[in-house]
């Protein structure tokens, strides 16, 4: 009996953890749920959309960066055309934020590291260490992202 | 010790408050003050998972604690009932958890290969591991042959490790936990799993320290069982209602968390003494005999609610045990003879022989002075033996609750084939489940 009752607490305690669960996850995406400053969106300026750049980058600069997107494995943190980690999408990034402010949050850059928490900091002062031209060639292929 | 009426309201008040403090990170983290956008439903609901089996993790804790105030309403025994399925659920949302990730969203978990990866994510697959090693060493620990005393340390330091492994996870991944609300939770929680652990591992031993108590007897009983007495030692002592039990220290401190639960055997009003009645079960019970008087011993209790003192109403009482499952029952009919109790009362007692049945001269002694009848049951009769043979049955426990008045409480205590038996016959004879009361654990 007294076995029957705990089983019966554990089973249901469960149960309201896993509807919790639900309702957050139901009340996080609802249409016009709350949302705080991100990263991907430059909540400091008013939003205005990025002119795109006046000379297009040639297709191997954007093949390259392309390549260091997938290698440097951007998608664990990053969504991208509907594949990766959800938390941060870079679609349209090349919209909302200007090359060199691209840059400085690949990078965490000292501008930008109040927005990010000290744990993706760390994470992404590593590519930092990238080759310049690879740099550059990710920030290009970035902001073509529209 | 408490009488129903009073431990009932108990009983679900703390019930309540652990349903809500399990529940109230979540909460939290629904509510508006974690102002962040979601990222799809099964994504948000992998991370809840995620939270929530951390919560149900860090409860754990505290349901193992034995905090005697919280615990009196339900009794130790059902709690570590719970703390076994609550650890199978829980561990079953995390696997959750990360199958949702690894089937949805396979790119955020990062390479296995921890060179590779983040940390954060080897920590939270690290965990995951521990859980699964703590589950299956405790539910498989007898067919997997691992020693009480050395499994208990290592249940301990896994628990600890898997719990604080799944923090680094949360607190690295930093997606809800980034923000203040969530983090300040979580540093509220690192910080109560450290109070906890340091209570029960350090601050409660030293405690018990303070009140030694001394072995003066040491009696060698039928059966291979043996009777020990303590006394207090520069202190009153503890009182416990008949039938309880205690996490006794032996010859070595508490803080070596080497500690063993034991019925109490002797009477609740007996003054300052306790006795102990302790069978060798092939493992560190063995060396009971070897106990030499004077040696020092701590005792954790009263534990447990297997007592008649909480049914102070009952106009009978059924007693049914197996073996050395008689020292609680011994402790519950000293007490009662002790106050004078005229309330009629039975005994099944089921051994194996004449000779390997513990305390049978207290027995008798207890029949003499009370309204009890007393029916032995040998599984290996000796010559000339005219009670009954074989494991104790349901028509004779049937003949014997006949016997009884209306209303009567059912107290067993042995091996589990032989209560679950009882309890069967019991109920088949119409006896409600609210009036069979048995301990959920065997006694190591």
């Amino acid at each position: 009996m007294r076995e029957r009752i705990a089983k019966g607490f554990a089973v249901g305690l469960t149960l309201l953890v896993t509807v919790l669960a639900g309702a957050f996850a139901a009340r996080k995406n609802a249409p016009g749920a709350p949302d705080a400053p991100r990263a991907t969106t430059d909540a400091a300026t008013p939003f205005v959309p990025v002119p795109p750049p006046t000379e297009p980058p040639t297709a191997e600069v954007l093949e390259r960066g392309r390549v260091v997107f997938d290698e440097q494995g951007c998608t664990r943190c990053h969504r991208l055309e509907g594949t990766g980690n959800p938390r941060s999408p870079l679609d349209g990034v090349g919209a909302r934020l200007a090359p060199d402010r691209i840059r400085a949050f690949i990078v965490a850059d000292d501008a930008v590291r109040g927005e990010l928490t000290s744990s993706v900091a760390r994470a992404k002062v590593a590519f930092a260490d990238l080759p310049e031209a690879d740099l550059d060639a990710l920030v290009t292929y970035l902001a073509t992202l529209r | 010790m408490r009488p129903r009426s009073k431990s009932r309201p108990r009983g679900l008040l703390w019930s309540f408050a652990y349903v809500t403090l399990i529940a109230l990170p979540l909460i939290v983290l629904a509510s508006g003050l974690v102002a962040l956008r979601g990222s799809g439903w099964w994504f948000d609901f992998s991370m809840g998972l995620g939270f929530g089996a951390l919560a149900l993790m860090g409860g754990q804790f505290l349901l193992t604690a034995r905090f005697r105030r919280a615990t009196a309403p339900f009794g130790m025994d059902v709690l570590y009932v719970l703390h076994r399925w609550l650890a199978v659920l829980a561990f079953g949302l995390v696997m959750a958890h990360y199958l949702i990730l690894r089937v949805r969203y396979p790119a955020t978990l990062a390479p296995a290969w921890p060179m590779e990866a983040p940390l954060s994510m080897t920590a939270g697959r690290a965990a995951l591991a521990l859980f699964a090693v703590l589950i299956v060493s405790s539910l498989w620990r007898k067919s997997l042959r691992i020693e009480y005393d050395g499994w208990r340390i290592a249940h301990a330091v896994l628990a600890v490790a898997g719990v604080g492994l799944a923090l680094v996870h949360v607190m690295g991944v930093a997606y809800y936990s980034g923000v203040f609300w969530t983090r300040s939770m979580l540093e509220l929680f690192l910080g109560s799993l450290v109070a906890i652990v340091a209570y029960v591992r350090i601050v409660k031993p030293i405690l018990l320290t303070g009140r030694p108590y001394r072995v003066t007897h040491v009696r060698e009983e039928r059966g291979r069982s043996w009777s020990l007495t303590l006394e207090p030692e520069g202190h009153r002592g503890l009182r416990f209602a008949p039938g309880q039990f205690a996490w006794l220290s032996l010859g070595h401190s508490p803080l070596k968390a080497r500690e063993h639960p034991f019925s109490f055997s002797g009477s609740a009003e007996g003054g300052a003494a306790l006795e102990f009645t302790i069978k060798e079960l092939g493992d560190f019970t063995d060396t009971i005999g070897e106990i030499e008087v004077g040696t020092v011993a701590y005792v954790d209790g009263p534990h447990g609610i297997f007592t008649v003192d909480r049914h102070p109403d009952a106009p009978a009482f059924l007693f049914i045990a197996g073996g050395v499952g008689i020292a609680p029952i011994v402790s519950i009919l000293r007490t009662l003879a002790d106050r004078g109790d005229a309330r009629p009362m039975g005994l099944v007692y089921g051994t194996r022989s004449w000779d390997a049945t513990p305390l049978r001269a207290e027995v008798a002694r207890l029949s003499t002075r009370l309204d009890l009848e007393v029916e032995h049951v040998l599984e290996e009769p000796h010559d000339g033996w005219d009670g009954a043979v074989g494991w104790p049955d349901p028509e004779l426990i049937g003949g014997v609750l006949a016997k009884l008045p209306e209303g009567v409480q059912c107290f067993m205590c042995g091996p589990d084939p032989l209560t679950d038996m009882a309890q069967d016959a019991l109920r088949e004879r119409g006896v409600p489940m609210r009036h069979i009361h048995l301990e959920l654990f065997e006694m190591a």
